[in-house]
């Protein structure tokens, strides 16, 4: 319990509300994972370190929505943290990997992005009963014993495309703010009207 | 015994931290928060009982707030607006920057200057979070590189690292998330000039030190780090000493080495070890391993070699670690020479840095997952 002398520090406050917000619903992460609508079994896992042979994972409650399409995912506490040999868990990828890209592929593309390696920031949506790992902040202290394929159950979505554009619409909108429609309206027209200019110099 | 331990004998009485801290002193948190990193920095004071702080990554949210409410409650930290004139969330990874979207919601606007991160954006839920706060947030952000220089009072801080070569190649697969950090070196005191009625004069401060942040960044990131900031030998001729030019510049030195990567391999080499010569350095890490085995044994060599070189006397042997000033957040106080028993852990490392070029080291004996209690403060003497 804080004392006095503390008295003119700022209260916690916590975090947007999770449960009463609406999940992020990419089309083919609903199809595949959350056709009857459970998306707290979906989770959202990012290699997050690779050491050494050790891949450093966290594996988060899957993210919602709030009032301005931005993802939530929770305080810290609520993503767990896993260590696992990286090579046992590509093992389990080349299993059940199923790529999520946006624009089409042939069949030699889609296959490269099935088996390729790992990297720090490549992200899977999977469905998962009883999350593994440790609660809390920062890293496992532990050994990296966890075998993934206890836990990662086929189809898991390699959703890494779609969660590198999130996170980078997230970082310019945080950086850069955001325009509504106003200012789109305004540059729209800016545009249309240099266009216009360009054309007519080129007549 | 194992090299991280320490012997009771090297810890003094419980108690007097808070009396041990002189305004005039900047005080420096590496809280044990595990396998991460959070670090708090109570910059010196700049009116009576008022202190601005920085905070340099946050991971276990509620352990920081809880050791800033102490400070508050024991007076040490004063009102004053806003608390935390600077935060920075070092690189992305999720054992640095966990709870910054805690700390940045709770502190706000008020009492939050600014956040510096390194531009280098990653897929994690932490990452996200901590940016979603940022942009409800009107504050100074900057992502610096290699050569911002910013001052906060009497605390001037250059950024080491990421150098400008790294930094514009952060969106590609081709940087890795290590070697995005933001290395700080914090000078202090910074203020040379001193001001009697209408003479100033422009001081030439022997007692400055240094503390060197040195984030995850790996050995990729201190070879260009090496080359931005060259040590200058001082060039003492006849002219240059009338001029009084020519001093020399050794922008390495640096009294307070925070460890990078956890002491990681990966995260330093000799030379750079050499070139900033600490009195102190601190390892953030889980005691007995982890998933990584972090502090690696070849960095702890190259740890000690660089501050008490033998390699060409192999007869002679490295003092222990903590009688190097080399320190570890998972450190155990064991007593006993021939048969070591277990005391409790070392935890959270508090350095009191002073003008005149004191440092005193205290700790605080507790577990990542325990609060720090600062009655239970005890200072640490290297014999040696």
């Amino acid at each position: 319990m804080a004392g006095k002398g503390s008295a003119w520090l700022p209260k916690r406050r916590s975090g947007p509300a999770r449960a009463k917000l609406k999940p992020w619903e990419p089309p083919e992460v609903a199809k595949q994972l959350a056709r009857d609508g459970e998306w707290d079994k979906v989770r959202y896992i990012v290699v997050d370190e690779l050491h050494e042979g050790v891949a450093g994972l966290v594996v988060s409650p899957w993210p919602r929505l709030d009032q301005r399409g931005r993802l939530v995912f929770g305080g810290e506490d609520e993503s767990r943290r896993v260590a696992t040999p990286a090579s046992v868990l590509l093992k389990v990828l080349r299993q059940t990997r199923l790529p999520v890209v946006r624009k089409e592929v042939d069949e030699e593309t889609a296959e490269k992005l099935r088996v390729r390696r790992l990297a720090i920031g490549d992200t899977f949506a999977a469905r998962i009963e009883e999350p593994p790992g440790e609660p809390g902040g920062g890293g496992p202290g532990g050994e990296p014993t966890e075998d993934p394929g206890d836990w990662l159950k086929e189809p898991v979505l390699d959703i890494t495309a779609d969660a590198l554009e999130a996170a980078r619409t997230q970082m310019s909108a945080a950086v850069g703010g955001v325009f509504g429609e106003e200012l789109l309206e305004t540059i729209g027209a800016e545009i249309a009207e240099e266009d216009a200019a360009a054309g007519e110099e080129e007549a | 015994m194992p090299a991280t331990d320490v012997d009771t004998k090297l810890l003094g009485k419980t108690g007097g931290f808070l009396a041990a801290c002189r305004p005039t002193d900047l005080v420096y948190f590496t809280l044990n928060v595990g396998d991460g990193d959070t670090q708090l920095l109570l910059l010196p004071e700049h009116e009576k009982g008022k202190r601005y702080c920085m905070v340099v990554d946050c991971i276990r949210a509620e352990k920081l707030f809880k050791l800033i409410e102490d400070l508050a409650d024991t007076g040490l930290l004063g009102e004053v607006e806003p608390l935390l004139a600077l935060v920075v969330a070092t690189h992305p990874h999720d054992d640095h920057i966990s709870g910054m979207a805690a700390l940045l919601r709770r502190f706000g606007n008020e009492h939050i200057g600014e956040l510096w991160e390194p531009g280098y954006y990653h897929t994690s839920g932490a990452y996200i979070e901590m940016m979603r706060e940022l942009e409800d947030l009107d504050i100074g952000h900057l992502q610096p590189a290699g050569g911002t220089t910013r001052y906060l009072d009497q605390v001037r801080l250059t950024v080491l690292a990421p150098g400008i070569v790294l930094r514009n190649k952060f969106d590609s697969y081709g940087v890795n998330i290590n070697n995005a950090s933001i290395v700080l070196k914090i000078d202090f005191p910074a203020a040379r000039i001193l001001e009697r009625g209408p003479d100033r004069t422009l001081m030439r401060l022997g007692s400055t030190q240094t503390l060197i942040l040195g984030g995850d960044a790996q050995t990729h990131s201190w070879g260009q780090v090496l080359t931005d900031f060259p040590q200058l030998g001082p060039a003492s001729t006849a002219v240059t000493d009338a001029l009084r030019k020519s001093g020399g510049t050794t922008p390495l030195d640096a009294q307070v080495f925070k460890v990078p990567h956890h002491g990681s391999k990966h995260g330093l080499n000799l030379e750079l070890v050499e070139a900033i010569h600490p009195a102190i350095s601190i390892v953030s890490s889980v005691h007995a391993g982890g998933k990584y085995h972090f502090p690696h044994d070849v960095t702890q060599a190259a740890l000690r070699e660089a501050i008490d070189p033998i390699s060409s006397k192999p007869e002679d042997h490295h003092k222990p670690d903590p009688e190097l000033n080399i320190l570890y957040t998972a450190s155990r106080e064991v007593k006993g020479a021939r048969k070591p028993t277990d005391v409790g852990p070392l935890g959270t490392v508090g350095l009191l840095v002073g003008t005149g070029g004191r440092q005193e080291i205290w700790r605080f004996g507790d577990e990542p997952t325990d609060d720090v209690d600062l009655s239970k403060g005890r200072p640490m003497r290297p014999e040696g």
